[in-house]
């Protein structure tokens, strides 16, 4: 962990935040915009932390939503997250009816109508559904039920739809249910479009990486003046495509991983009133969320500081490297 | 605020489609139109306003001319805009401010009130004024047809029906749009002009102070008709002179002082 300086004279870090357009977001907002202007349906996946619902809300938030009190509303993409726990068709609906607003409780026979005329008057053009591996049989049929009384008389209203899961071990969930012979799986995956049902959108690579670092450092560049994390860009690929954190041996980042170890990074080094980080306080950062990950930590004493069980660090600090 | 973006977190605190009121529009009507808007039925939105803020069982015990201040707060929230606006869709502020009280009550504008609408207000604009909710308006100032209280099925028609669709008719389903129109005679109008002026001077002017000077008018006219002993009323109904006592000017609605100065055929000029 890190101890903060009590005679600092520096405010205390700030962590900030800011929604990056990484490479993995282009790849997978490339997907989500297809299925949202050609009204086709996709199951998408990454791994947990990949960025996924970042994506989505980003999507929602560009897609020019609404809601105009003379009583006109345009929600052209509608995203919820999946309900858990074996969730009924109704727990569905009321996700999605949710997303519109506060709509007062109605039986459930009356919701499922009101929520095709809602969608239509709305103007939904695109479902997304996060966390769709939490989908079942139940909730998934009453998305195809919904579409189609959309697709129908009156309205003909055709509606994309992006399922989007995580998945390990390049198994992609919702495709055992999605391929089964029953006749309103099969209606189900016909609906799907034809060229790319199921999509894996992959994490970074160490290119990629190099790209996205100028985010960070442009981020804290208030905080930490002259930080450069580029020339760092090789050792932090490989220590965030270590086995203990890239499971899957995928040899990609998450943007999660990545945040995490550049936010701990320039944290350790304002604290020690550093303007740059150097390779000393990135070997601390991965032996932190790597090699000591899990270890138990005692809390104790003063609350300000922290100590782990495990070796003192005594390695050699990683090399700088010229990249970018 | 005219809209809602998605990133606003009133978009999670209103309605699927929220509405705003429209100018001089009553708050039933307000209502009404939200349930539209929202493709609920009629007494949708009425009823979950109720059942937030813990009344459940509100019909028949509410009248939409005073409602439950409470209300405005969640209804506030729900359309996102400021309470002062649906405040605006009643003649609250106004009677508060005539009688001197915080809230007011409905007997101290209208105490026998039923509902009736104008079939072109409606079809027009889908519109309720706010004026329908006074007392001795058998007419629609804007269009000069009689308001209508009943379909052609016989049914007598309700503000809120869960069983209808808004703006309808509850037994027929027959649309208010459409309920027939019968033109205003001329000397009603003659006379609601005059029932609407003396309403525009206590609502933009009233004060308690204005009240008790109408009142103490109202006393001296009849002191000086005392002769004639009778004065007939709005309502076709006579009062005695010597009933009218200024000592319990307090316990007196505005539909009560309204009719007895248009009767005694007072004009605002009579009070400086």
């Amino acid at each position: 962990m890190y101890t903060t300086n009590p005679e600092s004279p520096r405010p205390p870090f700030e962590i900030l935040r800011a929604y990056i357009e990484t490479p993995f977001e282009k790849r997978y907002l490339a997907y989500l915009r297809y299925a949202w202007q050609e009204r086709s349906w996709h199951v998408i996946s990454a791994v947990p932390g990949s960025g996924k619902s970042l994506g989505i809300d980003e999507l929602v938030w560009k897609s020019g939503a609404y809601k105009d009190k003379t009583g006109i509303t345009y929600l052209p993409v509608l995203a919820i997250r999946s309900p858990k726990n074996n969730a009924r068709a109704q727990d569905l609906g009321i996700a999605l009816s949710s997303a519109m607003g506060v709509v007062p409780t109605m039986p459930w026979n009356r919701l499922r109508f009101w929520l095709v005329q809602a969608m239509a008057s709305l103007q939904v053009e695109c479902i997304i559904v996060d966390d769709a591996h939490d989908l079942n049989r139940l909730t998934l049929g009453f998305l195809k039920e919904l579409t189609d009384n959309l697709a129908a008389l009156p309205y003909r209203r055709l509606v994309g739809l992006g399922l989007v899961t995580a998945h390990s071990n390049d198994l992609v969930p919702l495709i055992e249910i999605i391929k089964q012979p029953d006749e309103i799986w099969r209606q189900f995956y016909r609906r799907m479009d034809k060229e790319h049902p199921f999509c894996v959108v992959d994490g970074h690579t160490q290119a990629e990486i190099v790209e996205i670092l100028p985010n960070f450092e442009e981020l804290y560049r208030s905080q930490l003046p002259d930080l450069r994390l580029r020339r760092w860009a090789n050792y932090i690929y490989e220590q965030l495509t270590n086995p203990i954190i890239d499971l899957d041996s995928s040899r990609r980042v998450t943007m999660d991983n990545l945040t995490k170890f550049v936010t701990s990074a320039v944290r350790r080094a304002y604290d020690r009133g550093e303007t740059d980080v150097n390779g000393q306080i990135l070997k601390e950062t991965a032996e932190l969320m790597i090699q000591h990950r899990d270890d138990l930590f005692h809390i104790d004493g003063d609350s300000t500081t922290f100590h782990i069980d495990g070796d003192p660090i005594n390695d050699e600090s990683p090399p700088e490297q010229a990249v970018g | 605020m005219q809209r809602v973006s998605i990133d606003d977190p009133a978009w999670r605190t209103t309605f699927p489609h929220p509405v705003k009121p429209l100018e001089d529009e009553w708050l039933a009507g307000l209502l009404l139109r939200c349930d539209e808007a929202n493709d609920w039925g009629s007494g949708f939105t009425i009823s979950y306003l109720f059942h937030s803020i813990g009344r459940d069982n509100w019909k028949g015990e509410v009248n939409f001319i005073m409602p439950p201040t409470s209300i405005f707060e969640k209804l506030s929230q729900l359309l996102a805009i400021p309470k002062s606006a649906l405040l605006a869709t009643t003649y609250q502020p106004e009677l508060a401010r005539i009688c001197g009280v915080s809230i007011p009550h409905t007997i101290q504008l209208n105490p026998s009130f039923w509902f009736r609408f104008c079939p072109e207000c409606v079809s027009q604009d889908r519109m309720l004024q706010r004026t329908l909710t006074l007392a001795h308006m058998n007419n629609c100032p804007k269009h000069q047809i009689a308001l209508v209280r009943t379909c052609q099925c016989g049914m007598h028609q309700t503000l809120f029906s869960r069983k209808a669709q808004p703006f309808t008719c509850p037994a027929c389903g027959m649309r208010w749009a459409q309920f027939p129109r019968s033109p205003a005679l001329q000397k009603h109008i003659v006379m609601e002009q005059k029932i609407l002026l003396w309403y525009k001077i206590f609502f933009t002017q009233g004060t308690p102070t204005l009240l008790a000077s109408v009142v103490t008018l109202i006393g001296r006219k009849f002191r000086e008709r005392n002769k004639l002993g009778r004065i007939s009323r709005l309502s076709g109904k006579t009062i005695k002179a010597e009933f009218f006592s200024p000592y319990y000017r307090t316990n007196f609605s505005l539909a009560y002082l309204v009719d007895l100065l248009v009767s005694l055929d007072l004009s605002p000029n009579d009070l400086i």
